[in-house]
């Protein structure tokens, strides 16, 4: 079976992502005062080959775990669909 | 003695660094590509700086998986000596070698100048040769140098004096004016808890020469070179 992974990944809290920090400048200065957090991070769309959802679930985040994010500075979420081309 | 200097796609101060160790202070030294896994023969392994592959992912991110890095865990292990400097320190980091990680810095923009470091700990293989009092005067030439870790492991680094380079003043001074990257605490550079691996942002290879501005980078090299010939 074929999966799509979407895959989400953030500094984890307590790291400061001065990028973030710039742009919610940005957004006060253009006069969103509303906006009080922000969070910038990275994201990827990974097809995979696995027998069931269960297997794909575990190798997308062994994937995460050894190249996609460093836990030492990010964290990450995904969610997997099966994949009909 | 002979350095062995690591080479990955986009790496760029080899031959910064084989001028310092070889053309400068007479040592032998020997390219070696990301794709070799031989380092018999090698006393000492230079990580040199760079955007290994172009910073693609994360900054070193990628050169961790290369063969050459199972064959420089191994080398870590057995206790040989071990410097990465700049990008040299990111693959360091991400390979799980040195603590931490090099994010942006601070205020994002690509910091190329001339900095002080203040000698945190000289007693090590990288540092035995300069005088704790002394101001090291060497360049940066980064836009991702800045040092973050958990406060646990950075109460270790801080508790196991690892900390062998900070940011500071040309009194000496540690504050937040002479840190350009906003590096917790200061730092510049760190060593493993055994001892034998450094990783540093600044560019000792770019301060050998008077004629470069600063020969204090040789003290660097040099204390090594005194280590490896004991």
């Amino acid at each position: 079976m074929i999966f799509l992974s979407k895959i989400y990944v953030k500094y984890k809290s307590g790291i400061s992502d001065p990028e973030s920090i710039n742009i919610l400048s940005a957004l006060d200065k253009l006069g969103f005062n509303n906006a009080k957090n922000l969070s910038t991070g990275k994201f990827f769309e990974l097809t995979i080959e696995s027998k069931d959802l269960k297997s794909a679930k575990n190798e997308i985040k062994e994937i995460c775990n050894q190249l996609l994010t460093n836990p030492v500075i990010e964290q990450y979420s995904f969610d997997v669909y099966e994949f009909n081309q | 003695m002979k350095f062995g200097i690591i080479v990955f796609p986009g790496t760029w101060s080899d031959k910064d660094c084989k001028y310092a160790v070889s053309d400068n202070l007479g040592q032998k030294s020997k390219y070696i590509w990301h794709k070799e896994s031989d380092l018999s023969g090698i006393d000492s392994i230079i990580i040199p700086g760079g955007f290994s592959f172009g910073d693609h992912l994360r900054v070193g991110a990628l050169a961790q998986v290369s063969p050459i890095m199972n064959s420089i865990r191994d080398y870590v292990k057995k206790g040989f000596p071990v410097i990465g400097i700049c990008n040299g320190f990111q693959i360091l980091c991400e390979a799980g070698i040195l603590p931490g990680a090099l994010i942006r810095n601070k205020n994002l923009k690509f910091k190329c100048k001339w900095v002080n470091l203040q000698i945190s700990n000289n007693n090590t293989i990288f540092s035995s040769e300069t005088d704790s009092k002394k101001i090291l005067k060497i360049p940066v030439s980064h836009g991702e140098g800045n040092f973050q870790v958990d406060p646990k492991t950075l109460n270790k680094i801080e508790n196991s004096e690892n900390v062998v380079f900070r940011y500071c003043d040309s009194d000496g001074k540690i504050n937040s004016e002479s840190n350009p990257n906003g590096s917790i605490n200061n730092i510049a550079g760190i060593m493993n808890n055994k001892g034998n691996v450094l990783g540093m942002m600044p560019h000792p290879e770019r301060a050998c020469n008077s004629n470069l501005g600063s020969n204090d980078g040789n003290l660097i090299f040099q204390s090594m070179i005194n280590h490896v010939n004991k």
